[in-house]
């Protein structure tokens, strides 16, 4: 199948100019400036295929937005290749707008002094969108997201998670076929998170739209994406599935146990890395293969209150592809 | 034509849910031309005529241009700067949609709605100071003046967005800004008639487009034009429209060329 979105070589660089600080600096910057450059997108490439649900994944400053505003065209990329729904995005051409969104979980399109139907109704002129889709779409849409009651209130009224559900209703009214969702949870509660995960998990799955999605949340990442894509400094540390990341990079599993009687840390050491410890609780990180062998071990040296053996959190896992990333720099 | 005006209408009812502004266009309207009459009048106390303008000329003049400015500017280059410099203009360049067209529409929508509270403002001002003006319901007037607004509506619009836009190569476009309100204020007889200027300098005006804001109609308002002047005047008001246009566009090419799409 022919990829949705091919992007190879990428290269972002942004200019700026250096300032010295204080007001000296602000009078010397006058007459000459220093012009300074950074690279945020150093050389990306990858493929995706119609439907898939991809997680992006990187510290900030890793070049995830950057990379987010090349595939949606609203920046020109300094090199290589760029392509989106066979266009060339930065070239910004109706046909090819009319089949994407971009839905960012820190800005909002909607008229923030009016309320979000008003808004709802701009995006159908401006895509130009049948009365009858707009109709079905809007009814469909608003049933799933819970906000019939909530179209005629002012948007800025509204709580953050209805105003990103109700953005999320404005992005997907023209049936986008691939959306791109910078950070869309953000600051919303656990049960609005949930809502909107469920709600793009359906989406993806009954229309097969292909979303991207930039997201803190390692649990939005877990939740919805089949692919996960890591980048840190500009560069591509991991492209795979979900799956694969977790076997891949733990080969190790956590195991936290409570004792009954104090005990020497030394003691404990010889099992395992100490994660981390507690008064009587220690955590320890131990191979994958050796959990059945260790557990007992401890269990029969010691008394133990409370054992739990548990895998290990992807945070964890990318604080470790980034760190061994940075001591191989 | 519906996607335009849609574009009205979002205006419009932005405009309608910032209420509290009325009362402060209310007093921005009626103050200063009732003290710029008592002004005037006092200075013509001593003479009869100034510039070949007598009291109720000059009046006439300065509640007229009041109203002209009312009608054909936009204030758009303050929401311009701010969406490039927000990075709200992702938003427009990420869905089909012409930007300068978008917001002449969205200006459009909220200035009429600034203008049908402003009339009233004005009758009651005209029935104020009706013993001061000079009246002139010629239909061939309105007619030609109509064309004049509609003609300056959209240049001013132009060069508010070109203002605007300066925002993709500078931080700050307020002095920028201030600079082009003083360029109109002197050269388009917004603050005075320029027959009161030396006419070498009223001809060097003539071929700039600003004098066709407020000078230029105010002269087909009181008659001191043939017919002819009337046509060249507009015809020097359509070459800038598109000079200005062809400049807008190249302004918008390099800006988006340049843009970051500051803070997403």
């Amino acid at each position: 199948m022919k990829p949705i979105i091919s992007i190879k070589n990428l290269v972002k660089q942004y200019s700026y100019y250096k300032k010295q600080p204080g007001l000296l600096g602000s009078i010397k910057s006058l007459f000459h400036r220093e012009k300074l450059y950074v690279e945020a997108v150093k050389g990306i490439s990858f493929e995706i295929q119609p439907g898939e649900f991809v997680g992006f994944v990187g510290p900030n400053g890793a070049g995830k937005t950057t990379t987010l505003k090349m595939l949606s065209g609203i920046l020109y990329p300094t090199s290589g290749d760029v392509d989106v729904l066979n266009h060339k995005p930065f070239e910004r051409e109706p046909e090819f707008q009319k089949q994407f969104a971009l839905v960012m979980g820190q800005k909002n399109q909607l008229w923030w002094d009016l309320p979000a139907i008003e808004s709802f109704l701009l995006n159908k002129a401006i895509y130009e969108i049948p009365d009858a889709l707009f109709k079905k779409n809007l009814d469909e849409l608003s049933e799933l997201l819970d906000i019939k009651d909530i179209l005629d209130v002012q948007v800025r009224k509204l709580s953050l998670g209805q105003r990103m559900k109700c953005e999320l209703v404005a992005a997907l009214l023209h049936s986008p076929k691939v959306l791109f969702l910078d950070e869309p949870t953000i600051g919303l509660d656990v049960i609005s998170q949930n809502a909107i995960r469920e709600f793009l998990k359906a989406y993806n799955k009954e229309k097969g739209a292909t979303i991207i999605l930039t997201s803190h949340y390692m649990q939005d990442i877990r939740r919805l994406c089949d692919r996960v894509i890591i980048i840190d400094h500009g560069q591509l540390l991991y492209d795979g599935t979900y799956d694969a990341l977790h076997t891949q990079y733990s080969d190790s599993k956590t195991v936290e146990f409570t004792l009954a009687n104090r005990v020497d840390a030394k003691e404990i050491e010889v099992f395992g890395k100490i994660l981390s410890q507690k008064d009587r609780t220690f955590s320890i990180k131990i191979p994958r293969e050796k959990t059945a062998e260790i557990t007992g071990k401890i269990l029969e040296k010691f008394q133990v209150d409370d054992i739990v053996i548990h895998e290990r959190d992807i945070e964890e896992i990318i604080e470790e592809i980034f760190t061994d990333k940075k001591m191989r720099d | 034509m519906n996607k335009f005006t849609t574009y009205i209408k979002i205006g419009v009812l932005d405009a309608l849910e910032m209420r509290f502004q009325l009362l402060y266009w209310l007093y921005v309207n009626m103050a200063p031309i009732i003290m710029m009459t008592y002004l005037w009048s006092h200075l013509y106390a001593q003479k009869g005529e100034i510039g070949g303008y007598s009291l109720n000329m000059m009046v006439t003049y300065y509640l007229v241009t009041r109203l002209i400015n009312r009608i054909i500017s936009t204030y758009a280059e303050e929401r311009i700067a701010k969406d490039i410099k927000e990075g709200r203009l992702n938003q427009y360049i990420t869905r089909p949609i012409d930007y300068m067209t978008y917001k002449f529409g969205e200006r459009l929508g909220i200035r009429a709605v600034n203008l049908i509270i402003v009339i009233p403002i004005y009758m009651i001002l005209m029935l104020i100071l009706r013993e001061y003006l000079i009246f002139n319901f010629d239909s061939i007037t309105i007619i030609f003046l109509s064309i004049n607004f509609f003609l300056s509506l959209i240049l001013f619009f132009f060069l508010a967005f070109m203002i605007g836009m300066m925002a993709f190569f500078m931080v700050e476009t307020h002095a920028l800004n201030g600079l082009k309100d003083q360029v109109i204020n002197l050269m388009s007889g917004y603050l005075f008639p320029l027959t009161l200027l030396p006419e070498k300098l009223q001809e060097i005006f003539s071929y700039l487009p600003f004098t066709y804001f407020y000078n230029f109609p105010m002269e087909v308002y009181f008659q001191r034009l043939t017919t002819i002047q009337i046509y060249q005047g507009l015809g020097i008001q359509c070459v800038w429209i598109i000079v200005f246009y062809l400049i807008a566009q190249l302004i918008w090419q390099q800006g988006t060329k340049n843009y970051e799409g500051i803070g997403i």
